[in-house]
């Protein structure tokens, strides 16, 4: 055992977001900066280095603010390039949590303060990024601040200065290269690397995971990437990734690196379990499944057995599973492949990382549908999640699109769900993504959605408990929000009609036919696909496992445990005793998941309390499209018969 | 529930260090006082950069007698991280000013015979072989992997105060220890659940 070689991810800042270049120009923005390191973080990646993009050609200021936050969630080493001039700006980047800095500009306009820096703050803590680009006569030329500025000196001397500055390591990136995915420059490593004895790190092009593996051959190389870890395939598929410690023994072929790690749970403070603020009441339980007459529309005041085993008795008889069920699967298989005949995909699915959608991938392409897969980002991704789409998806070979909101717009739309005291905090991210969904089927002329939705594990979630649309977001947003909102796919009613009744695309659920037993799910993707489970019913996303582990129960006493855990025990994936066991252990949440959500959103301690106190509010009170729906009931009962929304929306929204 | 008081001197990455204690929920305080140091129920000094700034501003905060008393007149724990470690000792190759003294020894650069193909510093991921297992810390680290970056390193005079040692060219020592006074050369603040462990060690003794 020895010193490890390094596979660092290299992040590009634009103005608190992430980016993506190429050669240094149209960069794509990437995601939320802190959601991103706290995934790499998770991930146990070796060490990161963030550049702030604005601040290497002098546009931008250093962002301390911002750097204090973002290194707050992290714990490996960071490196933070960008505008740094001065000693005193080393210094106090240093302390705010980042253990080296990178330093290009300063080192070709101001080598002596570069010096100074050195001496202070140590070699170890100070690293030469050098950004280069071939030249017409195919020699190698240094360019700098930001790749704006053409610098004079050769390869040769740029390597004398620097090692006469005393720079603990270099970060070369081939200008040429980066954000290519073309392969690394192996011409440029070869001319510097016997200038150094120090560590060298090559950036720029990292076309796949055995590019890497070319790098970490030579002694003290390491290899940086960009592109590689933050999209899936192309630059539309943003997908945070990073490879496991048995892949990283693969791909340092030669050097052995021990895999264990200690176990998170032991380390950890304990999860704080959630109470409600306010007791449930007396209530009286269906005699079938867990639902209890407090749940609204429960139908226990007339009867024994609820409303809920009723809808699911209906769902059983329009959807049978086994032989009759396979009829209708296969029917649906053959109808697919039939009217993709000469398109590139057969089909949309939307895919979050979870087991439904991840299982539902692996049916359809194991009988032979080229699906198309949408990821909606809501830049509140848990690593978990983004490494198993990435599993699923890579080993499946589906190509996969991503629709990532901005962090800043979104953040501002979750805290006016928040502020207006409602239940539906989380109805922005059900509504984009069935807006993303619909607008990449138009964009590619697909007519199918497929969903990942299974009644027999999920049940129907009550009215009274979540409610979205279109107009209700526009409506809390327009009351709540500080910012505008431009670049969140919501879905108007009118785009709702057009694509329902127009666009002639339709949403099936093919889960409904088969035997889909989650639990067997599980083990499966886990055994065939490396997929880990991630705790918890919608908790692959930390938003949303705010919302249902903390938000529901605390302020609200609900826990849509009750929901799906019903399903279960009806589908007799569970026995009632065990439904009533996991449903009464309490709900628990990580402190440092409430400690995310209230830096992300800004929000202090008090303030923060004060949100989870306020009044309660609910849909009823603002303008939504409800009416229109109740108005509308027959024609979407034909769009029902056509598949072109699901019965669970109809029986929700259409009725009063 | 004792706390961790962290010592600021100018030098050294106190924003991580707080952060992790905070992520095992764990309360830190910053000190540099002469009373906040001698009240405190455990200390860590932090440190990166050279030597000599380092004891030079230690020296111009009068932190030296706090410091040495605090770790030699009562069992309460004192954790040396990095250059923290490296100023344990008596003294480096590094500069010309004495450390504190705590542990007898110095601090040397790494030096590799001509073709070696090692860079200095050390700096990356490497791993803790057992030296001394009859020390508080047992075996509980060995195997485990620790983030380093350093020119130098430890050599305590006596074999007992070495630790935990780690192969780069040669092994050397990277966790330093003796009764209540701990050095390791590497950022447990930078090596995650492997950090984590060991600060969690720490902040129970």
């Amino acid at each position: 055992m020895g010193l490890e070689p390094r596979v660092i991810p290299v992040l590009q800042l634009e103005n608190e977001r992430f980016v993506k270049t190429k050669s240094f120009t149209k960069p794509v923005y990437v995601g939320d900066p802190i959601n991103v390191l706290s995934i790499f973080n998770e991930l146990a990646v070796d060490e990161l280095v963030v550049i702030d993009i604005l601040a290497s050609d002098g546009t931008n200021s250093i962002n301390y603010d911002f750097l204090s936050r973002l290194s707050s969630h992290c714990f490996v080493p960071l490196s933070y390039g960008g505008g740094i001039n001065t000693l005193e700006q080393a210094t106090k980047v240093v302390a705010l949590g980042f253990e080296k800095v990178v330093i290009n500009t300063a080192i070709m306009e101001n080598s002596h303060e570069v010096e100074r820096i050195v001496k202070s703050l140590g070699s170890a803590s100070v690293t030469a990024g050098l950004d280069v680009q071939l030249g017409h006569e195919g020699q190698y030329e240094v360019w700098y601040s930001g790749g704006n500025k053409r610098s004079s000196l050769s390869i040769e001397l740029w390597c004398q200065l620097a090692s006469k500055i005393g720079v603990g390591e270099v970060l070369v990136t081939s200008i040429d290269r980066e954000g290519t995915g073309l392969g690394y420059d192996f011409g440029i490593l070869e001319e510097i690397v016997n200038r150094f004895s120090i560590p060298v790190i090559l950036n720029g092009g990292a076309s796949n995971r055995e590019n890497i593996s070319k790098v970490l051959i030579n002694k003290s190389v390491s290899a940086a990437a960009g592109s590689l870890f933050v999209f899936q395939s192309g630059r539309d598929s943003t997908l945070i990734n990073y490879p496991s410690r048995e892949e990283l023994s693969l791909m340092s072929s030669g050097k052995i690196l021990n895999t264990h790690l200690p176990a998170m749970s032991k380390l950890l403070p304990d999860p704080v379990v959630v109470r409600p603020n306010n007791q449930r009441l007396n209530s009286v339980s269906c005699q079938k499944c867990l639902i209890t007459s407090d749940v609204p529309n429960s139908g226990l005041e007339e009867s024994a057995v609820c409303h809920y085993c009723a809808i699911h008795d209906q769902l059983e008889v329009n959807f049978p599973n086994g032989e009759k069920g396979k009829v209708h699967f296969d029917n649906f298989i053959s109808e697919l492949k039939e009217s993709g005949k000469g398109k590139q995909y057969d089909c949309i699915m939307g895919v979050s990382g979870g087991t439904d959608s991840s299982y539902l991938a692996h049916v359809l392409v194991k009988n032979g549908i080229r699906p198309l897969a949408v990821h909606f980002d809501n830049t509140w991704n848990s690593p978990i999640a983004t490494q198993n789409i990435y599993a699923v998806l890579d080993k499946l070979g589906v190509p996969l699109e991503t629709f990532i909101v901005d962090n800043a717009e979104y953040d501002d739309l979750y805290k006016s769900f928040l502020s207006a005291g409602v239940k539906d905090i989380e109805a922005p991210t059900d509504i984009g993504f069935m807006g993303v969904l619909y607008r990449s089927a138009e964009k590619h002329g697909i007519k199918t959605i497929v969903e990942g939705h299974s009644f027999r594990t999920e049940g129907v979630s009550p009215m009274g408990w979540l409610y979205m649309d279109g107009g209700y977001i526009k409506d809390v947003h327009k009351k709540f929000g500080q910012r505008n909102l431009r670049t969140y796919p919501n879905m108007s009613f009118f785009e709702f009609m057009k694509w329902t009744l127009f666009s002639g695309i339709r949403r099936v659920r093919p889960l409904y036919w088969l035997e889909y037993n989650k639990t067997d799910a599980k083990e499966f993707l886990a055994t065939n696909y490396g997929w880990k489970w991630y705790g918890g019913h919608h908790l692959e996303n930390r938003f949303t496992a705010f919302y249902h582990s903390y938000f529901l129960p605390k302020r609200f006493g609900i826990d849509f445990r009750q929901i799906e855990l019903s399903a279960l025990v009806r589908s007799k994936q569970l026995t009632y005793e065990e439904g009533l066991i996991q449903l009464h252990t309490p709900r628990t949440i990580e402190v440092s998941l409430l400690n995310l959500v209230k830096n992300r959103l800004g929000y202090s301690d008090e303030e923060f309390n004060n949100v989870m106190d306020l009044p309660h509010n609910t849909y009823k009170n603002f303008k939504t499209y409800k009416t229109r729906f109740e108005l509308l009931k027959p024609l979407f009962w034909v769009l029902l018969k056509l598949n072109r929304v699901p019965e669970s929306f109809y029986v929700k929204f259409c009725k009063r | 529930m004792t706390s961790v008081s962290i010592v600021d001197y100018g030098v050294g990455n106190i924003a991580s260090i707080r952060n992790m204690f905070r992520q095992l929920g764990l309360d830190s305080k910053v000190v540099s006082s002469y009373k906040d140091i001698a009240s405190a129920d455990r200390i860590v000094l932090p440190g990166i950069g050279s030597f000599d700034s380092a004891v030079d501003e230690i020296e111009k905060r009068n932190m030296r007698e706090p410091l040495v008393e605090f770790a030699t007149a009562s069992d309460r724990p004192f954790l040396g991280v990095c250059l923290g470690m490296q100023l344990l000792l008596d003294s480096s190759e590094e500069g010309t000013l004495p450390g504190l003294g705590l542990i007898g020894g110095t601090n040397k650069k790494f030096v590799f015979p001509a073709g070696t193909d090692l860079a200095v510093p050390h700096m990356g991921w490497n791993y803790l072989e057992i030296q001394n297992p009859n020390y508080r810390l047992g075996r509980s680290f060995n195997g485990d992997r620790f983030y380093f970056v350093h020119s130098y390193h430890a050599v305590p005079n006596v074999s007992e105060h070495q630790i935990y040692s780690t192969d780069y060219g040669y092994k050397f020592s990277s966790v330093i220890g003796t009764e209540n006074i701990i050095g390791v050369q590497f950022h447990p603040e930078k090596s995650h659940l492997f950090g984590l462990k060991l600060l969690k060690e720490f902040s129970l003794w």
